[in-house]
């Protein structure tokens, strides 16, 4: 078959040939999660991050199926707030607007701006969990040890699923000071 | 020009000058050398991660906390597997790669040796890393240790101090370097291969190794890229774990099981390799079925790459999803299931004898083909949420990898220290070591089965006092298990420094280049290319 000898100088070529898939593999490891978003886009599949803007929801008149509204809240290490729940859990009749309030303090002795970004477990139920009015739609400034009441006003859309009999609503605070918002703010009021 | 001797055979090394003492070590480029280096660094690092699996199991012995805080018993569980799967099982298989597949198929060495000097080298520089970010937190100032487990999944693992960023360069460096020896590999094989010696003639342990090299040249980089997603999640501020920045953890499982599930089938590819190499000669009968090994092989590399989501079951997937995943799961057993059934054809109606080899061999079927069963009950989606996270798994996987794996490089080890070394092994010591790693092995984690079954979890330094009966069971077997694999060092340095002669054919019905020369093989071999016919 093959002589050894030049088949040493052919190893350096097929070498560099299959080094080309390592680095191929390396590439695909960080393209994998806009490819997959492309792939669903492309084929029209459901996927997790797929909130749908401004997609029509029936408001149909109230009945009286109970759905389960769990709330969480998060603050992470570098913002000095206390973020509370007024209540764990509440009861909500689908196709009714319902009020919920949370509470904030600003521990520290500066005035720090705020952004609550939303998410909503189960993902399936995103799309009919609508938000009229929520204290995430804006920027949050808080003086120096002020506390504050803030307000969503949402409802359950009827549509929601059969088998989703419970949500939970989790919110998290980020800093969003000038400092962090040199870039432009995350626009998430339009896409409700 | 240089003379060297070795054992008594008188060599002439008409290409360079052999550098002799440290410098023949550090600046090897002889396949046997390199490979003798890998393999004495996969048996300290077996030691090493067998003594934190000892630390595990003695903390396991009672319920409550005797002496390891929690988070330094998650770090002992973390690194006694990566110090398993990346310091001792791929380094051990990767040795005997280094140093048959030249003898197998007629080559003088590896197609690419500086290439090879570095591969070992850098893995080498990664243990050293590896070990650096265990020490680094009972230093001050150091950080908690990485108590992640060893799928590192964040956000746990963006929360860990600095000996995380040691591990994640620790991964790069380890990653890269089985790359360099995955490419070197299959230049070889393509290459180097002595005349007349097709595709289909290889031995069927070089295609064990072709299809883990590939399997490693494509699956290496995915964790490569999920640590570097990890490490600009912790120091550049990205957020591509982070769901509070638009990103998810998620991301992370996808790009780690790509990588850990292919993963088992380069762990226990080159073992099968060696099954399939000591069956048949034990058995006095040719491999049965060749073609359909080698074929059952590349299907179970194919499929193995396309099921990794069968970690991830509850994590929320579409039903299509997961569905696809179980099915794609347990297609794997049928390639399995013939790889193994060729075993057993061989042996039926051979003339067997039961050395060493053979016994690791015979239980590698046995036992691993147990794990398969397991395997096939975590594959279906409602048993494994089930199972998920408890004892049950660590049973399952510690029954496939260490027959799969560890024993096969035993059996491996075994078959062939009278080719290396020029001297037999001492049987009865051989005999004695087997038996009491079976007795030790399935007295460990058979009883974990039924601990994973009543509910037992993972990872946790404490247990529910109804658990406590079957984990001193397990605790002792392990003991006696960890007590044992002394025996091995002792039996092969015996081995080195004298006994019987080995012939060149060490055993009767031996196959293969690798038999034609003498034992131990002189520096140098097949510097002219034997013929096939």
């Amino acid at each position: 078959m093959r002589d050894p000898q030049p088949g040493e100088r052919r190893g350096g070529r097929g070498a560099l040939w299959l080094a080309l898939v390592p680095a191929t593999m390396f590439a695909v490891g960080f393209a994998i999660a806009p490819l997959y978003s492309l792939i669903c886009d492309v084929f029209g599949l459901q996927r997790a991050a797929a909130a749908v803007p401004g997609a029509p929801v029936a408001v149909a008149t109230p009945q009286n199926r109970l759905v389960t509204v769990r709330f969480d809240t998060n603050v992470p290490n570098d913002l000095p707030w206390d973020f509370v729940a007024d209540i764990r859990r509440l009861e909500v009749r689908v196709g009714t607007l319902q009020e919920m309030k949370f509470r904030v303090r600003n521990r520290s002795d500066q005035s720090i701006v705020g952004r609550a970004i939303p998410t909503i477990v189960p993902w399936q139920a995103e799309r009919h969990f609508i938000k009229t009015d929520c204290f995430c739609f804006r920027d949050q400034p808080i003086g120096p040890g002020e506390s504050r009441e803030m307000i969503v006003r949402f409802q359950v859309a009827p549509a929601l699923p059969d088998d989703i009999g419970a949500l939970t609503l989790s919110y998290t605070f980020l800093r969003h000071d000038a400092a962090t918002s040199a870039a432009p703010a995350l626009n998430l009021s339009s896409k409700e | 020009m240089s003379t060297v001797t070795i054992h008594g055979h008188e060599v002439h090394d008409h290409s360079h000058a052999t550098p002799t003492g440290w410098r023949r070590w550090l600046l090897s480029t002889n396949h046997k050398d390199i490979g003798t280096l890998y393999m004495i660094f996969a048996l300290l690092m077996l030691f090493t991660g067998g003594l934190m699996a000892m630390l595990v199991r003695a903390e396991l012995f009672m319920p409550g906390i005797q002496f390891l805080q929690p988070d330094l018993y998650n770090n002992m569980v973390t690194n006694h597997a990566l110090i398993m799967v990346f310091g001792a099982v791929m380094p051990a298989a990767a040795g005997m790669a280094n140093w048959m597949i030249p003898l197998m198929i007629g080559a003088p060495d590896m197609a690419l040796p500086r290439l090879n000097n570095l591969s070992f080298w850098m893995l080498a520089a990664g243990g050293l890393l590896l070990i650096c970010s265990i020490v680094v937190p009972f230093l001050p100032g150091g950080g908690t240790p990485v108590n992640t487990g060893w799928t590192l999944y964040p956000p746990l693992s963006l929360q860990v101090g600095m000996s995380m960023d040691l591990l994640i360069f620790t991964i790069h460096i380890l990653g890269i370097s089985s790359i360099l020896a995955s490419i070197n590999i299959i230049v070889t094989l393509f290459n180097t291969r002595a005349p007349g010696m097709t595709l289909m003639k290889m031995p069927i342990f070089c295609w064990a190794w072709m299809v883990t090299a590939f399997l490693l040249i494509l699956i290496m980089p995915a964790l490569a890229s999920g640590v570097t997603m990890l490490l600009f999640d912790r120091h550049f501020g990205t957020s591509f774990f982070n769901a509070a920045g638009g990103g998810d953890p998620v991301l992370f499982q996808h790009l780690f099981w790509f990588f850990g599930h292919p993963e088992v089938y380069v762990l226990l590819l080159p073992s099968m390799g060696i099954v399939a190499h000591i069956v048949p000669t034990f058995s006095r009968k040719p491999l049965f079925g060749y073609t359909s090994t080698v074929g059952a092989m590349i299907s179970i590399g194919a499929i193995g790459m396309l099921v990794w989501a069968h970690h991830q079951y509850t994590i929320g997937m579409s039903l299509a999803a997961v569905t696809y995943f179980m099915i794609g799961t347990i297609l794997i057993s049928i390639p399995v299931g013939l790889m193994i059934l060729n075993f057993i054809a061989t042996m039926w109606r051979g003339a067997m004898s039961f050395e060493t080899p053979m016994l690791f061999a015979i239980a590698i079927i046995l036992l691993f083909t147990f794990a398969g069963m397991t395997g096939v009950m975590l594959a279906v989606i409602p048993g494994d949420i089930q199972y998920h996270d408890s004892y049950f798994v660590v049973a399952h996987f510690h029954y496939a990898l260490i027959p799969g794996a560890l024993f096969g490089l035993y059996a491996g080890v075994f078959f062939w220290l009278p080719k290396w070394t020029g001297h037999m092994y001492d049987e009865k010591l051989g005999k004695i070591f087997f038996w009491l790693t079976m007795i030790g092995f399935n007295l460990t984690f058979f009883p974990q089965h039924f601990l994973g079954l009543a509910g037992m979890p993972r990872r946790i330094v404490d247990y529910n006092l109804v658990f406590t009966e079957f984990n001193a069971i397990s605790s002792i077997g392990a003991f006696i298990f960890g007590l044992s694999q002394i025996l091995l060092p002792i039996i092969i340095i015996k081995t080195i420094r004298g006994g019987r002669k080995a012939g060149d054919k060490v055993w009767e019905a031996a196959e293969g280049l690798e038999w034609t020369l003498p034992s131990p093989p002189p520096f140098h071999t097949f510097s002219d290319p034997p013929v096939i016919k």
